[in-house]
């Protein structure tokens, strides 16, 4: 789930972003001290999980709260508060991250000895080998990642995945066969058992799509289908005591885990408990008023606009329970390019989005950076910027202060905005203000250079190029949750595209809004979203979101060359080249018009005063849950 | 008085059947397709055609709510082999949202919504009706005027507004009482009072401004009659008079409407419950309209209505064996 | 009627009108008139009401004179540290803006309240008149018809009056501004007017279709006992039609029920509204209405007072008012009323 400092944007997007490369080997990790005992609370607004089942688990804050809690992955992120170190995988129900066979197309892991499940029998490993086949049973486990389908070496066929094999449920002893042949069990649970994956393709860094829960093991007798989510059998430190869909989700200790089977894992408190549905500013006002219970408190959700300039002001009385960091998403509004179909209408819009009003309204500075492409600078060899608003260098005489440090910085992503203000200056009012300032545009790949908010004059300009007299009608999609901060942000999307010539219908929705706009059927044309890739690859954040079908795609894109680009980079093996690949499509994607690119968002949490341990968790910009402690 | 109450039952099954038919074409024939919602973002036609078939929504209509009917009496089983899943009586249905039977969902919030009402009920009645008397008895003075103005003021505001500031301030900020979690009365009776007791209060101020008005006006009708000035000719003091001749009498119609206003509330106190983050049937019930939730909204829509029907039924039987010329009208 | 979850519970005995004697009729209406201009909060509320009508319809022109308007944000009139909340004190009040302004976007708060006002104002004005048509008319037929058919619209009345109402209308908000938009397409309005009246109507409908039970119960009864009293006897044994029976002697005596419900039922929907604008059934942005500000500057109520409790403060004045009126009404019609 996309989740910005703000608002929730709704359901169903991937999590994982990283800096570097999975390190294959076994890495213990860093563990923080605290004392056993207490309560953790977990205040939210939002009125359940998701989903806890883990081949449906896909969402970035579910994922990392029930794989500290409740469920082994294979493998497993690093506890760090450096980002950096933190995106080292390393094993957890596998010993290791697995072992790299035949160039990367065959992956072996050793699965861990002792486990237990709350029931107290031993996790085995013909119960990863179930987990992993449930993903395909698409009738019955469906809104989680579907990596399982896409890379393991099953047969196509004519199931709804795609896939010969059908999932456990229904599978002939052939089709089981097929999978069986893909996913093998070797040795015994007494001496060591080893999963071995056979992939259709190299999968270099596997041992990343292996933390995701979708590759988490479920014991068969256990597994009660579409209700699994409420009945789950966990095999981490706790177990579901009690859970009330929109009330509260209690976690209890499972005495049956072993600590001497799990280094990461501290397990400090002694229960756990979920508290949906609070009124959005009384998060925040609980958080900030301390008091008694709620000093063992986090939220997962944003500090309430409000509350933003006092949580965050330099010496506040919060300053020592406030967190702040990157989280891996982008958030984006995709172009249906199947409605839209001509180039010089999305770049149009592109050109006409108010980006600065929206970036205010989310927070200003706390809600993040203009983003210029759908790939986070925080992806390393893989983003590069794809110079798609252009710029403009300045010259004056009179500060020449000011236009040193513009100039030096043109051509980042950050420009102007960031850089004359961090020379003291306002950018958009205070330097034209200066009658000895000379502009020099650089046009970017829209072809003009084009402000932070937006410019209807551009706007029409491209409209005017392209021969458009009547831009026609817009429908803008996005999650209506009752907050102010959304309307007016539709509000003010609306009042851009009108100036610039369209006529634009609002439409907020309520509940399901991804499933909504991913249906083809109810998708609008211009769909508000946010994204992060899954492990440090762009090949989890281009493909799902423009190859034609994938799961995230809502930009539906039907450009053959691009298509075949897009086919091309994901069959490449040479990580160095890919990357280049993916910077291109990247801004190829940006000068299709395919998305408009709103920020590179940061997050800001507070939390209890007796919370310990707590930082911003590179992998999922989330709590790292495991670690949390509290007196 | 048996053939009165004959009568009642009758015309109550009657009124229930209704009620049922009336829900059941008003959700389901909606143009939104259940089956399409029951399964995942790419859903083909054919998963969906199957949901549908295993939900029995490949049915005409009138068999769709034959089936649903029996299925509340006899139970029922909803597709075979692994997707297969058995519902117990009384069986109003499987919710895809929450992957659960309707009636565990309903059971498992229920107590919360019941305490609830139960509670700002006890409150509302003796407020309203002890302030309502009062303010009658001294009719005219500061008293009554300063609590007219109050309980207009109270009818005014948004109870969104009320629970909110009570939340922040008595809540957070003064700390008076804990945040309402809630906790089963079972399980620790003090701390359910604390949680509900802000819940309560919540709810009873626009209903107690309510009934002190309803009160108060009935009290002056009463005390205008004939044989009150009876009463008091005869020398009787102004309490009893009060207490045994005007209130009595003048009882009858705030009964009337506490027990709808109480069998109302027992449908789901929707705002009350969405502030207090309380998991009553209201909050249930707002979830399940966002989710297009209809099998939950269909029987929670029916156990509102039930609980107004047959609160209705009591009181009229209540009346008819108090005032016998109900029974023959 | 101060709730939505009291709205589908209270009932109108209240009133006081069931069993209420109407003794006299026209000299009855006379006497009341003359009662309602003596009493001084009755005239202050009519003034009251009276102004925010003319001022709500003269929206535009208002905004013209003050060079306002509901739509244009004002960004950089927000705080930039994160918070958007308006600089300067009273919510950003300035000559420019004599309200302030919104947090966050930053559009003026005064003409989104005149906006805002027409809306509201509109939707409870003819939710109420439907219901009042639909009460009365169900009602007369009930009571006048008596026997077989009285029972079955009786029922059918007591069985709306079951219906979970805001739940009902809640559910049915979406397909109803879906079907409801369908059909205004075919008149071809541009598109911010479709939306508007597209969910104005759906509102109006839910509102007022929900609430004539409670009217026609009241009229039915009221027929029922008027039509044993003598002078509908005296009517009938004269020869008169029914038709001249129910325009003559009915309704003329049915003015006092109907008009103390109106007073009711007005305030009724206006918080309805808002009730159901913080339950996510409103206009579309940027259209606005008294509830759909409220429920977003209720997040505000702590940190930018002023930006809650103008628009709260204008519907506690309508609500207040009305109510009041209805008060003093039901005292001028009570025939009783001299006697304490």
């Amino acid at each position: 789930m996309k989740k910005s400092a703000l608002t929730r944007l709704g359901v169903g997007t991937a999590s994982v972003a990283l800096l570097l490369t999975a390190v294959v080997g076994n890495t213990t990790s860093s563990t923080a001290a605290g004392t056993r005992g207490g309560t953790l609370y977990v205040l939210t607004q939002g009125d359940d999980i998701l989903h806890l089942d883990p081949q449906r688990n896909y969402t970035g804050e579910d994922m990392a709260f029930a794989s500290a809690f409740l469920t082994r992955t294979l493998t497993q992120y690093t506890y760090n508060a450096n980002p950096a170190k933190a995106s080292t995988v390393i094993g957890d129900g596998a010993t290791t991250a697995g072992t790299k066979m035949n160039g990367g197309k065959d992956w072996k892991f050793p699965i861990r000895k002792g486990m237990k499940w709350e029931d107290g029998s031993t996790v085995l490993c013909s119960e990863f080998k179930y987990g992993i086949s449930r993903t395909f049973a698409t009738d019955v486990i469906f809104d989680g990642p579907t990596y399982a389908i896409s890379y393991l070496d099953i047969p196509a066929g004519d199931y709804d995945s795609g896939s010969a094999y059908p999932g456990p449920y229904t599978a002939t002893p052939a089709e089981q066969a097929l999978f069986n042949a893909a996913v093998q069990c070797t040795g015994k649970p007494a001496t060591g058992e080893f999963l071995t994956i056979h992939l259709n393709q190299v999968v270099a860094d596997f041992s990343g799509a292996t933390t995701l829960p979708e590759f988490a093991a479920v014991k068969p007798s256990a597994d009660t289908g579409t209700t699994y989510d409420h009945h789950l059998l966990s095999n981490g430190p706790y177990k579901i005591d009690s859970y009330v869909s929109g009330d509260h989700l209690r976690l209890v200790r499972n005495t049956n885990w072993a600590s001497a089977t799990d280094a990461t894992r501290p397990a400090y408190p002694d229960v756990v408990e979920y508290d949906f549905n609070i009124t959005p500013q009384v998060v925040t006002e609980r958080l900030m008023a301390d008091n008694g219970a709620d000093s063992t408190a986090v939220s997962p959700d944003g500090i309430y606009p409000t509350y933003l300039g006092d949580v965050m002001a330099a010496g506040s009385a919060y300053s020592t329970r406030k967190i702040v960091g990157f989280d891996p998403y982008v958030s984006y509004t995709a172009i249906n390019t199947s409605h839209i179909t001509s180039l010089a209408k999305r770049k149009a819009i592109m050109a006409s989005w108010p980006r600065a009003t929206l970036r205010t309204l989310s927070g200003g500075d706390y809600a993040g950076s203009f983003a210029d492409g759908v790939i986070k600078p925080s992806m390393g060899a893989d983003y590069k910027p794809t110079n798609i608003w252009g710029y403009n260098t300045f010259k004056t005489t009179h500060h020449a202060a000011v236009a040193a440090v513009v100039a030096k910085k043109v051509g980042s992503v950050y420009k102007c905005g960031t850089v004359v203000r961090s020379a003291g200056y306002v950018c958009t009012a205070a330097v034209p203000a200066y009658d000895t300032v000379v502009t020099t545009p650089h046009p970017g790949a829209l072809g003009y250079v084009v402000p932070d908010n937006g410019s209807c004059a551009v706007a029409q300009q491209i409209l005017a190029d392209g021969n458009i007299t009547d831009p026609g009608s817009l429908t803008y999609d996005y999650s209506d949750k009752g907050s102010m901060i959304t309307a007016q942000a539709s509000a003010a999307i609306k009042a851009a595209l009108e100036c610039a010539g369209f006529t634009v219908t609002l439409h907020g929705i309520a509940s399901g809004y991804y499933s909504k706009v991913l249906n083809p059927a109810t998708q609008g044309d211009l769909s508000n979203a946010g994204w992060g890739p899954d492990w440090a690859n762009a090949s989890t954040v281009i493909p799902p979101l423009f190859q034609l079908g994938n799961s995230f795609d809502l930009s539906r894109y039907d450009n053959q060359a691009f298509q075949d680009k897009i086919t091309a980079a994901m069959a490449n093996t040479n990580r160095g080249t890919q990357a280049k690949q993916w910077q291109q499509l990247n801004a190829d994607a940006m000068a299709a018009g395919l998305a408009v690119p709103k920020l590179f968002t940061t997050i800001q949490r507070l939390q209890g005063s007796d919370v310990k341990n707590a930082y911003i968790w590179g992998p999922y910009g989330s709590y790292p849950y495991a670690q949390l402690a509290v007196n | 008085m048996v053939p009165y109450i004959v009568r009642r039952l009758v015309v109550l099954v009657g009124m229930l059947f209704a009620l049922s038919l009336i829900t059941y074409i008003l959700f389901y024939a909606v143009p939104t397709d259940p089956a399409s919602l029951s399964c995942g973002v790419h859903c083909t036609p054919e998963a969906v055609a199957a949901n549908r078939h295993r939900l029995g929504l490949d049915d005409p209509f009138y068999i769709q709510y034959w089936n649903w009917v029996k299925a509340i009496f006899l139970g029922r089983d909803f597709g075979t082999g692994y997707v297969a899943m058995h519902c117990d009586v009384p069986c109003f249905g499987f919710s895809w949202n929450r992957q659960m039977m309707v009636t565990d969902v309903i059971t498992s919030v229920m107590p919360v919504t019941i305490y609830l009402a139960i509670g700002a009920f006890v409150v509302w009645m003796t407020v309203g009706i002890f302030t309502g008397i009062l303010a009658a008895r001294y009719k005219g003075s500061i008293f009554d005027r300063g609590v007219m103005a109050i309980t207009l003021v109270g009818f005014s505001l948004p109870s969104f507004f009320i629970g909110l500031v009570i939340l922040i301030f008595f809540v957070v900020r003064w700390q008076i009482v804990p945040y309402p979690n809630y906790v089963p009365p079972t399980e620790d009776f003090g701390k359910f009072f604390m949680c509900m007791l802000l819940p309560w209060i919540t709810l009873a101020i626009l209903y107690a401004a309510y009934y002190t008005r309803l009160t108060r006006s009935q009290m002056l009708d009463t005390m205008n009659e004939d044989y009150i000035r009876t009463a008091r000719a005869k020398g009787l003091p102004e309490k009893v008079v009060i207490r045994k001749h005007a209130f009595r009498a003048g009882l009858t119609p705030i009964v009337t409407s506490a027990g709808l206003d109480f069998a109302g509330l027992l449908g789901g106190a929707i705002i009350t419950e969405k502030i207090f983050g309380l998991t009553g049937l209201g909050s249930v019930a707002i979830k399940a309209v966002e989710n297009l939730d209809l099998s939950i909204l269909v029987a929670i829509t029916l156990l509102g209505g039930v609980f107004v029907v047959v609160a209705n039924l009591i009181v009229d039987i209540l009346y008819a064996a108090i005032d016998p010329r109900v029974r023959v009208k | 009627m101060a709730t939505l979850e009291s709205l589908g519970n209270e009932t109108i005995d209240d009133l006081g009108l069931e069993e209420q004697e109407v003794i006299v009729g026209r000299s009855l209406r006379q006497m009341a008139w003359l009662r309602i201009k003596r009493d001084w909060v009755a005239r202050t509320c009519m003034f009251l009401l009276l102004l925010i009508l003319v001022v709500a319809l003269l929206a535009g022109p208002i905004c013209a004179f003050f060079g306002v308007d509901p739509v244009t944000g004002h960004i950089e009139l927000v705080q930039q540290d994160g918070s958007s909340l308006p600089i300067g004190p009273w919510g950003g009040a300035s000559w420019a803006h004599p309200l302030g302004i919104e947090p966050g976007y930053g559009r003026d708060l005064m003409a989104r309240l005149l906006a805002g006002s027409r809306t509201s104002l509109l939707i409870a004005t003819v939710a109420t008149t439907i219901s009042i048509s639909m009460g009365v008319v169900i009602g007369v037929f009930a009571g006048n018809l008596r026997g077989r058919a009285d029972a079955i619209m009786s029922r059918f009345i007591d069985l709306m009056l079951a219906f979970p109402v805001l739940l009902l209308i809640l559910a049915m908000s979406p397909i109803l501004t879906e079907r409801v938009t369908n059909f205004y397409a075919q008149f071809h309005w541009d598109n911010d007017t479709l939306n508007h009246w597209a969910n104005v109507t759906m509102l109006i409908l839910l509102l007022s279709v929900f609430s004539w039970p409670y009217l026609a119960r009241i009229i039915r009864g009221q027929v029922l006992s008027l039509r044993e009293r003598e002078f509908v006897e005296a009517a009938i044994s004269l020869g008169a039609t029914n038709r001249s029976i129910l325009f003559k002697e009915l309704l003329p005596n049915l003015w006092g029920p109907i008009i103390v419900f109106t007073t009711l039922s007005f305030p009724g929907v206006i918080a309805a509204e808002a009730g159901l604008a913080y339950l996510g059934v409103s206009v579309q942005e940027p259209d606005s209405s008294w509830g759909k500000i409220l429920t977003y500057s209720i997040g505000y109520f702590v940190q930018d007072p002023a930006y809650f409790f103008i628009p709260l403060g204008l519907l506690v004045v309508v609500v207040l008012s009305f109510n009041l009126l209805g008060d003093a009404l039901r005292d001028a019609l009570d025939p009783r009323a001299n006697r304490s």
